[in-house]
């Protein structure tokens, strides 16, 4: 068995995936394999593991089912296509592969693919059906979201210190599989929802200061970024805080950040940091800092969003996340990270994010 | 509505005349329909002619010549026995030849006025007298020219010729005008096509105007059986018509009348009716007064009398028919339903056949693909005044949808109503009085035909579905083995061949060639 998360696992797993198909095939049968089912109804929440997980549920795509007969060819060229990438050291975007592989199906006016929503779907039941990450297949995702901070790492032979390159930090590639981590000098990660928030901190000198590797995902954080937490988490073993803007929208996006999403139930063990904590904003420190000036009145969709919030089973699990939804709800107000400019520039950096950490306000 | 038998009280003025002043009544209304009813006439005569012969499969030529601007000849051969010179005046040139009318019996046409009203036709547009050429097979050819002398009613012969000469049949040629030949629904060449359908034992020749010719061979190589002579039966007859019966009876007494001169009447039936009327029964039937007629009426519809006997019916036939439609339509599935006999109008017996023919040369109602509905009564096809007829109105209330048939289905739908009496809508008309029994009849048959033809439909339907969902797997095995090929370093040609096996299995129960 390959070492895992290498090269040698992706070649395995793809090879070994081809010669069960043509097994069945030797045996007569009509070729099937099985895919876990990720849809809403087909996720819980592992209390134990702490992050949204499969059920176990599988579904069958048979080659000679007239249903499943496009997707089963198009996931056997995916896979064929991983296996060619990976072999030639090459490395594709989603966007890339659906037009690398698009072509007519001899005697029709059909393609392989019509747009790329098929091959996206279809990579992501690879990556499920063979418990790979589609980095793993040399699928990139999209980058986006940089990290500043006191680190060394090492990607494609350049070594570099994130904070020893100009103004910005690192922009973290889409794939990170073969980034090196070799030095550090940090306490902690510190997450944050907006590049601009992100800059304001490096720009005080955050790092320093708050000894802390900042990290930004642009929003909701794409792939790189949360498989980059992961790994910087299991590596440093350094704590990981979450800062967004108060709002539903925030919230959820810290959720991901712990639990994992939805959408990639099959493979979360590889990008939720369940142990993660949150610093703000709260609705609490609306109150504390003074800051009923500077909130925004929730709108139609940010209720709803609330709503939908508080029915997710990893929410309820935490009530103090519970209580912060109602709390929400009740002021009818969200306040944005960057509202804390409104104390001063440097607050912050020099009051706000050094007094919780210190005193470690923290929800969980 | 005036119909044949009222021709009786035209018997005191000339018929001729008569046709001269309402020739509309016996379909020369209409430069096409008239064109197409001289043609009728004689095919008709010419069949009833040649099945008066025992051994003798019926043969005929058809030719329509053009000679000018709505003019033409319209000539008809047949194999038939010939007339005897004295006859001739007779079977073409006499309307209303009187006794026929009353027969009870399935008759083709109106017989008695047709041939000789297809002759007059030709008179009175043309002035020219008919041609007959005839031979009883004896090696004698008579021929001459005959006309109607319209005062005398009776027929001219001019021009006697004999000569010797190989010929067994008549051969008759009509020259009229104010004409018009078209091909198309209402045309000869539809009305000759249907004709041959309805009459398989027939072998026709047939020349249009353009010189073309057609010869449409027979599908069956016997004669249909005659139809046998039917007494009228007691349930429906009116007063009058019990009279006129009366009138014409041999029996010595209203009792023995009753039980000779109409079917089902037994001696117990005849001793009920005695019962129940006021008057003597062993009174001379020509004795019988007015009043007295309407209470046998009346207590006719009060007895139980035994249905009337069927086998004076003789449709085309259930095997016939569909050798029929085989031999010209060439259809992909027919099916053909021959109902039992029933009565219309309380008395009156009648059978209804039907055929459905879906694909081959099916359809296409003159080029329109449309579904083709065509109407017989007495193995004679119904051309004109399509709207009104009840078969027209059956075949429309059938919901068609339920048996898979679309628009532009490529469906031929054939209906013959066999009957002792047909009961047109007027005289001239060639549409089915509305009667409820016969619609109900004819809905019955089409409606179980139509379920045949949707079965087969639906299973024609789902057989291409399947072969489509075999296609949309094929166009996937080609990439699919190549992936597969490329991952596990195998053969792609073998693959393919395992992907191909499996799903000819998973087709195996549709056959390969289809169309």
């Amino acid at each position: 068995m390959a070492e895992k998360g290498s090269k040698e696992e992706s070649l395995e797993k793809l090879e070994e995936f081809g010669e069960n198909l043509l097994e069945q095939l030797n045996k007569k049968e009509a070729p099937s394999f099985q895919i876990p089912s990720r849809t809403r109804s087909n996720v819980e929440f592992d209390e134990e593991e702490k992050i949204i997980d499969i059920t176990g549920k599988k579904s069958t795509r048979s080659f000679i089912n007239a249903s499943h007969v496009r997707k089963f060819m198009q996931t056997l060229l995916v896979a064929k296509a991983a296996e060619e990438y990976i072999e030639n050291d090459r490395n594709v975007s989603k966007r890339e592969l659906y037009y690398n592989l698009k072509r007519k199906l001899p005697g029709t006016s059909k393609n392989t693919w019509e747009d790329d929503d098929e091959s996206s779907a279809v990579i992501e039941d690879l990556e499920a059906t063979l418990g790979l990450l589609r980095q793993q297949m040399n699928i990139s995702a999209k980058s986006r979201g940089s990290i500043y901070g006191d680190i060394t790492i090492k990607q494609a032979g350049d070594e570099f210190s994130c904070k020893k390159l100009g103004k910005g930090g690192w922009a973290i590639p889409g794939n990170v599989e073969d980034v090196d981590i070799l030095d550090y000098n940090a306490e902690r990660i510190l997450f944050i929802e907006t590049e601009a928030m992100q800059s304001r901190l490096i720009e005080e000198g955050a790092y320093d200061n708050l000894d802390a590797l900042l990290v930004t995902g642009q929003g909701m954080a794409p792939r790189g970024v949360k498989r980059f937490l992961k790994r910087l988490q299991e590596e440093t073993n350094l704590p990981v805080i979450a800062f967004t803007d108060g709002d539903p929208y925030g919230f959820y996006i810290y959720s991901v950040l712990k639990h994992g999403s939805m959408q990639l139930a099959h493979v979360n063990d590889r990008y939720a940091v369940p142990n993660s904590n949150f610093v703000g904003m709260t609705m609490e420190d609306i109150d504390e800092y003074g800051l009923e000036n500077v909130t925004e009145e929730l709108d139609e969709q940010a209720r709803k969003k609330i709503e939908h919030n508080m029915n997710y089973e990893w929410f309820k699990y935490h009530p103090e996340w519970i209580e912060e939804m109602k709390k929400m709800k009740e002021k009818g107000v969200r306040i944005e990270q960057q509202a804390l400019a409104n104390k001063s520039l440097d607050f912050v950096a020099k009051t706000y994010l050094p007094e919780k950490i210190e005193n470690k306000e923290f929800l969980p | 509505m005036p119909d044949p038998e009222q021709f009786q009280e035209f018997q005191e003025h000339s018929v001729a005349e008569f046709f001269k002043k309402n020739r509309q009544m016996l379909g020369y209304s209409g430069k096409i329909k008239s064109l197409t009813t001289v043609v009728h006439e004689y095919v008709t005569n010419l069949i009833d002619a040649v099945e008066e012969e025992e051994d003798n499969l019926p043969e005929a030529f058809v030719k329509i010549e053009e000679l000018g601007p709505e003019h033409y000849k319209v000539i008809v051969e047949d194999n038939g026995p010939g007339i005897p010179e004295d006859y001739i005046g007779r079977a073409f040139g006499q309307m209303l030849a009187g006794t026929k009318f009353h027969r009870f019996m399935q008759q083709r046409g109106q017989q008695g006025i047709g041939a000789a009203g297809a002759v007059m036709f030709g008179q009175v547009t043309t002035g020219k007298p008919t041609k007959v050429i005839t031979s009883q097979g004896d090696g004698e050819i008579l021929e001459c020219d005959l006309s109607i002398d319209v005062q005398e009613n009776k027929a001219t012969l001019d021009n006697k010729k004999t000569y010797s000469g190989e010929m067994k049949g008549t051969r008759i040629e009509t020259e009229i005008k104010n004409v018009l030949y078209q091909k198309g629904r209402y045309g000869v060449d539809e009305y000759l096509r249907r004709t041959v359908l309805a009459n398989p034992h027939l072998k026709l020749t047939y020349v249009d105007p353009e010189g073309k010719t057609v010869v449409y061979d027979r599908a069956v190589q016997d004669l249909p059986p005659k139809p046998k002579e039917a007494k009228p039966h007691p349930q429906g007859v009116t007063v009058d018509d019990l009279l006129g019966y009366a009138m014409q009876s041999n029996s010595q007494k209203i009792k023995s009348f009753l039980k000779n001169d109409f079917t089902r009447v037994s001696g117990k039936k005849a001793k009920e009716i005695q019962d129940k009327v006021s008057f003597d029964l062993n009174k001379r039937p020509g004795d019988l007064e007015w009043d007295e007629a309407e209470e046998l009426v009346n207590t006719f519809d009060e007895i139980d009398f035994m249905r009337p006997p069927t086998d004076v019916l003789v449709p085309i036939g259930e095997e016939r028919l569909k050798k029929a439609v085989e031999e010209q339509l060439e259809p992909e599935f027919k099916t053909v339903i021959e109902r039992k006999p029933k009565a219309y109008r309380g008395g009156v017996p009648f059978v209804v056949e039907v055929a459905l023919a879906y694909g081959g040369k099916a359809g296409n109602d003159n080029g329109d693909d449309e579904i083709e509905a065509m109407r017989f009564s007495n193995r004679v096809p119904l051309l004109f005044n399509k709207g009104s007829c009840a078969i027209t109105k059956s075949v429309d209330s059938v919901d068609w949808d339920r048996y898979a048939v679309k628009e532009n289905t490529p469906l031929t739908i054939l209906v013959n109503f066999t009957s002792i009496h047909v009961p047109y809508i007027g005289a001239g008309k060639k549409a089915i009085a509305d009667e409820e029994e016969i619609k109900k009849e004819i809905r019955l048959a089409l409606m179980k035909a139509g379920r045949k033809l949707g079965n087969y439909l639906k299973g024609k339907r789902k057989k291409k579905q399947r072969l489509q969902k075999k296609k949309t797997f094929e166009t996937y095995i080609p990439e699919t083995a190549k992936s597969l090929a490329d991952i596990t370093g195998k053969d792609e040609e073998e693959i393919r061949k395992h992907l191909e096996s499996v799903v000819k299995q998973r087709f195996s129960d549709i056959e390969e060639n289809e169309d």
